[in-house]
């Protein structure tokens, strides 16, 4: 979602939370937010790069 | 996150909190940076800010899990006290507890291990071994924090990575297996049976029994702090993988080739350099493989390493930092702010891939192509002679594939409103390098290469309607003239993965890197596939090319290169209007030649002539 001057995001903000808070946090946003985290780590992105004999491009 | 209400102390397991979600904020500006292509360091801080958030998200839902299974928690009787000492670590050193969480390969360990709990990854470990990875993490945090902690931690093959630290092994261990670990006076020991392993004052050095992880660091101005990684098992791409512990022999090569590709980042692009080292914390050698020259790879849950396979020199390596940065910065992008929406069907062309793309993969590509432009755009002023002429052909290649990329990219179905705000802001970026002076000869080669890339993939990957060619062939057969429609063809996917694209590439760079040993390019391993034609038409003989790949053709129906090189033969020569248009026809839809070619010689005696056949199909196409 985009508002002016800046996009609202889909990652919960957790980030100063202690671990015992973190535990204990109760949102429907935080299982949204932790199941769309859980999607993307089901399906790992890898980069990679390559070159092959005998360059140097990627 | 102010809003949450809560008595608890901090680290002690609070009651229900209810709490108004804040959502991280991406400012405009940061974002449209990113989409330059750029990143400054507050942009990187920011980044690392939300991973954080990732991160610890990722700790919740492990700790969901183990809570919602008492299997898990049988078998690890002691995970309530590692959550206990988590907290209370992160209470005691809240820094030190925050760089342990973000260290890249963690992200992976919990990655992976949600994967596999979910069926998303295969392995015969019992899931405790996985899970088990908050005990270790738990010992790391006890032992910064200064905390005194016992525990048992999990061991694969015998080895356990201790986080931040480095790795414990042990002889005579069952394939999965768990050891007795505690902390005192902030050093671990970890024990199995009789064997005891005590953690060096410096744990990054080796003991017996002990790898520790080695920190490298790069630069006076900007500067590159890293950890070398060779042994934590998550450090791959996506699965556990052994240790392959370097010699001190190899960990000076590494250090040298850092230092070096470092000193050339710092040197070319400053502020690139400053914002990736307040990103990359951690390199991550890969073995050398059969078939690559050199391979870098990053992955979005691993957020600061960068992997990648002994490179030749040191200039090899600086693209290998700036092309995986850029993956890096937008796997983070990505977390925030979904560029796409499925288009997860392999069927776009990718100028730097030999098999079909998604959508998402295509975009990171061109992000990475942005980059690497960047770097050849600004080290062509460095380098001279020969360098200085081979970073012309690359920069008038790799822009001419990021260009290429983002015109496929936008007209695809599936990019998000942020995503095309994304990619406008990247075309906008590379369409301000269009009046850099790039010399013909090195446009010339990048343009044979590029072309024939596309053509080489189309011809591979592409099916043309088969009634269509059927149609074809018989007005051809009939000498009709009458109009026919050539529709879209079918992208086939590759999931082999085929790699088919390399000798063109390395014959161009031969060119100019040493026309004496041009015409041994054939004998050289990545050059088996080419042939009199392409020799011919990189030297710029563009008749020899011509004959060289109308006779291959007439010998071979399977050599499908040869149509291809036909095409870019005959679009070389600029003085010929007529033949330039015809190459251009082959080039843009060669499959449809090819096909059409061999349905014909498969039903008369004697194939026709490519030239006369393209021409045909020209003149009847509606």
């Amino acid at each position: 979602m985009r508002r002016q001057g800046e996009f609202l995001t889909e990652l919960l903000d957790v980030s100063e939370l202690s671990l015992g808070d973190l535990f204990a946090l109760e949102h429907d946003d935080l299982t949204i937010t932790v199941e769309t985290v859980l999607k993307q780590v089901a399906r790992p992105r890898a980069n990679l790069g390559g070159a092959g004999p005998p360059g140097r491009a990627d | 996150m102010n809003s949450v209400e809560s008595d608890d102390a901090p680290g002690e397991s609070a009651g229900s909190i209810k709490a108004s979600a804040i959502f991280h904020i991406l400012p405009e500006a940061y974002f449209a940076q990113l989409s330059r292509g750029d990143g400054s360091p507050e942009v990187i801080k920011f980044l690392w800010t939300c991973e954080r958030s990732r991160r610890l998200l990722l700790l919740r839902a492990v700790h969901d899990d183990i809570n919602r299974d008492s299997e898990i928690v049988a078998q690890l009787p002691t995970i309530g006290e590692s959550w206990r000492v988590l907290g209370e670590a992160q209470a005691i050193a809240p820094d030190r507890f925050a760089d342990l969480i973000m260290i890249p390969q963690l992200g992976s360990s919990l990655a992976y291990t949600l994967r596999r709990s979910r069926g998303g990854a295969k392995s015969t470990a019992p899931l405790h071994i996985d899970y088990g990875l908050i005990n270790t993490l738990a010992l790391s945090a006890a032992a910064l924090a200064g905390l005194p902690f016992t525990t048992t931690v999990p061991l694969r093959d015998g080895c356990v990575m201790v986080p931040y630290f480095g790795m414990a092994r042990f002889d005579g261990c069952d394939p999965w297996d768990v050891a007795e670990a505690g902390v005192n006076d902030g050093r671990i020991s970890l024990r199995h049976g009789d064997s005891i392993v005590a953690v060096p004052a410096d744990p990054s050095t080796d003991a017996h029994g002990w790898w520790g992880l080695r920190r490298l660091s790069f630069g006076d101005g900007p500067t590159l702090m890293v950890s070398l990684d060779d042994i934590d098992p998550l450090r791959d791409l996506a699965d556990p993988v052994p240790p392959v512990r370097l010699s001190d022999v190899e960990v000076d090569r590494w250090a040298a080739l850092l230092g070096d590709a470092w000193r050339i980042l710092s040197d070319t692009q400053p502020e690139l350099a400053e914002s990736a080292g307040a990103c990359v914390t951690s390199f991550v050698p890969l073995p050398s493989a059969e078939g690559w020259d050199t391979r870098s790879a990053s992955t979005g849950d691993a957020f600061g390493a960068v992997l990648c396979s002994p490179p030749p020199d040191a200039v090899t390596l600086a693209v290998a930092l700036a092309h995986e940065f850029m993956h890096i910065k937008l796997g983070a992008l990505i977390h925030l702010l979904p560029l796409s929406q499925g288009g997860d069907t392999p069927c776009l062309y990718a100028p730097w891939r030999d098999d079909p793309r998604p959508l998402g993969g295509l975009i990171q590509g061109i992000y990475a192509f942005v980059g690497i432009a960047a770097f050849w755009r600004r080290y062509r002023d460095r380098a001279g002679g020969v360098e200085r002429n081979l970073a012309d052909f690359e920069y008038a290649y790799v822009r001419s594939q990021a260009k290429a990329g983002l015109v496929t990219a936008r007209s695809a179905t599936g990019v998000t409103l942020s995503g095309r705000q994304f990619l406008a802001g990247l075309d906008a970026a590379v369409a301000k390098w269009d009046s850099d002076q790039i010399p013909a000869d090195a446009c010339v080669l990048a343009r044979l290469v590029a072309d024939g890339h596309r053509a080489g993939w189309r011809i591979r990957h592409c099916d043309p309607d088969p009634e269509m060619v059927t149609a074809l062939a018989a007005a051809w057969t009939t000498k009709s003239l009458g109009r026919i429609r050539i529709g879209q063809s079918t992208i086939r996917q590759d999931n082999s993965m085929e790699h088919w694209s390399q000798a063109r590439l390395g014959l161009a760079r031969r060119r100019i890197v040493s026309q004496a040993r041009y015409l041994d390019a054939r004998e050289e391993a990545w050059g088996a596939a080419l042939t009199d034609g392409d020799v011919a038409l990189f030297a710029g003989d563009t008749a020899t090319a011509i004959k060289g790949f109308v006779v291959q053709i007439a010998d071979d129906r399977q050599a499908v290169d040869a149509w291809t090189g036909l095409g870019l033969a005959l679009t070389s020569d600029r003085t010929n209007v007529a033949a330039h248009a015809l190459g251009a026809a082959i080039l843009d839809r060669p499959e449809v030649m090819l096909a059409t070619y061999r349905k014909i010689a498969a039903e008369s005696e004697t194939a026709p002539s490519p030239i006369y056949l393209a021409r045909w199909v020209g003149a009847v196409q509606a």
